[in-house]
Formats: C-alpha cells, sequence, structure tokens
C-alpha cells in the first residue's frame, strides 16, 4: 500500500479539503476568510508541490531518514499488513458502535474480554481481570470521583425509558 | 494560580522519577494488553471534553486520517501543533489585521521572527544538501 499512487492519493485529499476550504473561505468576508485562507492557500500549494514530486519521484529518496516520527513496522508480508490493519479497525469501530448502543459501563468489559480473547488469545483469567480492572477504574474515578455522566446507549435508553 | 502549577510540576516529576523503572517497564507489555486500554482512554478522553458522543466520531475520523499521514510520510506533529496553536493563531492574526490592516507584516520584529522561522523550516534542507556536496567532493 505504502506506494506512490498510495501517496499520489493522499497528495490528491489534503489537495480536496484544502480547495474546498480555500473556495468556501473566499466566499466570506474579508476578515472572517483571513485565517482559514491564511491555513489553506498554503496547504494546498504545498499538497500540490508534494504531489509534484511524488509523480516525478523525488519525494522517497527526500524523505528516508529525515524524519524521527513514528513508523510502522517495516518487510512485512503486505497481506499480514492489510489484513492486521482492517482487523485493528474494525474492533475500533465495534468499540465505538457498542458504546453507542450500551453506554461506557457495559461497553468497557464487553470489549475488553471480547478483545483480549478473541483478538489477543489471552485466557478467560487475564481477560476477566483485566476487563474488571478497567471497569472498576473507569466507575472509581470518573463516574464515582469526578462525577462525570456517561450515555446510557442507545438500546438501554428504548429499555428504560 | 501560578504557584499551583509550579508546585503540582514539582511534584509530578518528583512522583515520575520515584516510578520511573516502574513506567519504563510499561514499553516491555504485549501491544495486545496495551491496546484496549490506550483504546479505552482515547475514547474516554474525547468524550469527556464536551459529553457528547460527536466527539467520538472526530476521534475517529482523525484516528483514521492519522494513520494514513503515517503510511504516506505526512509528519503528524506539525498538525498537532497547527491545532494547538490554531486558535491563539486566528486570535492575534484577526487582532494584528483590524488593527494594522497588512502594514504589521511590515514590522521589525514580524519581519525577523518571519526570517526566523523560514530559516528553521529550510535548515534541515540546506544541512542535506551541504551533506550532500561534502559526500559527493570526497
Amino acid at each position: 500500500m505504502k506506494t506512490p499512487v498510495g501517496k499520489a492519493v493522499m497528495d490528491c485529499f489534503v489537495i480536496a479539503m484544502a480547495g474546498g476550504a480555500m473556495l468556501t473561505a473566499l466566499r466570506w468576508p474579508f476578515k472572517t476568510a483571513l485565517f482559514p485562507a491564511a491555513i489553506a492557500i498554503p496547504v494546498f500549494l504545498m499538497a500540490v508541490l508534494d504531489l509534484v514530486w511524488n509523480v516525478l519521484g523525488k519525494e522517497k529518496k527526500d524523505r528516508e531518514g529525515s524524519t524521527g516520527d513514528f513508523k510502522l513496522t517495516e518487510g512485512l508480508d503486505p497481506a499480514v499488513e492489510i489484513r492486521r490493519t482492517i482487523s485493528m479497525f474494525t474492533w475500533i469501530l465495534a468499540f465505538f458502535l457498542t458504546i453507542l448502543l450500551v453506554g461506557f459501563p457495559v461497553a468497557i468489559p464487553l470489549f475488553f474480554v471480547l478483545f483480549l480473547k478473541l483478538q489477543g488469545k489471552e485466557g478467560w483469567k487475564t481477560s476477566i481481570g483485566l476487563a474488571a480492572v478497567a471497569w472498576l477504574s473507569f466507575y472509581g474515578l470518573f463516574v464515582w470521583l469526578l462525577n462525570i455522566s456517561f450515555v446510557e446507549g442507545w438500546i438501554l435508553r428504548m429499555f428504560l425509558h | 494560580m501560578v504557584w499551583t502549577i509550579v508546585i503540582a510540576n514539582i511534584v509530578i516529576v518528583a512522583v515520575s522519577l520515584l516510578f520511573i523503572n516502574h513506567i519504563a517497564s510499561l514499553t516491555t507489555i504485549r501491544g495486545n494488553l496495551l491496546i484496549p486500554f490506550i483504546l479505552l482512554l482515547a475514547f474516554i478522553g474525547a468524550y469527556t471534553s464536551n459529553h457528547h458522543i460527536g466527539d467520538l466520531i472526530v476521534v475517529l475520523l482523525f484516528g483514521g486520517f492519522g494513520y494514513f499521514m503515517v503510511r504516506f510520510g505526512w509528519p503528524r506533529p506539525p498538525f498537532i501543533l497547527g491545532f494547538v496553536l490554531g486558535e491563539l493563531a486566528e486570535t492575534y492574526l484577526y487582532v494584528s489585521t483590524t488593527r494594522y490592516g497588512a502594514a504589521w507584516l511590515l514590522r521589525p520584529k514580524v519581519i525577523i521572527i518571519f526570517c526566523l522561522a523560514v530559516a528553521v523550516a529550510l535548515y534541515p534542507f540546506i544541512q542535506k544538501k551541504r551533506l550532500m556536496r561534502r559526500y559527493t567532493k570526497r
């Protein structure tokens, strides 16, 4: 997936975002448009420059070893890489949907047990133990101590109200 | 207020130094055990800022965007800095423009800061060029 085509797609996405912001801002009154335009115009130009560098094949040479930023594991089989990425995105999305449906207090232990058991291949003791630790920390700190109210979730709201 | 922050920072540094070995050993924990806790903290952190489920959607969208930024070599620190400093920059850009128009761009301190910013931004490229030139001479 780390191909010039992928990078070009990313460039095009940023160009579209910055271009959209620029066009929208230019329709606003001057003072309102000032900051959005001051950000969007340079971003647009730099993304276009990056795309041109990509197309000319200069991008990779320039960036190698130039950054101390976080890097993904290299040298993995692309199929494994894609499978792992999709798997993690699915888990994150599943956690979000569980929160939406049943709320934080139920979603947390459910997600912990399922994730640790199915993805982490951990034993029942570890899975349930860590789920209990997570739930107690969540409830103790955020609900009991800080008194923060969390959403009930669509399913629970349907049954309770 | 300032002293509260100062004292809080000193206490935090002392506590961190006390537990530094235990904190460092967190890096040896398997990813599968850490992931759910990190996800939980990210979601709770986002939710508690406004108590709105929409913030979780923002986390998902920007998480996805951050992944693709890493994937395709777009550095994220400038993006985060922009997010953090954006509000301040917008306020003072508006104030400066309202007060001085475009003339604030020609004030000496602004020119010096702008030159410094350009120099800092260009320095890695200049350094790389110099190193390459030195390397090719040998």
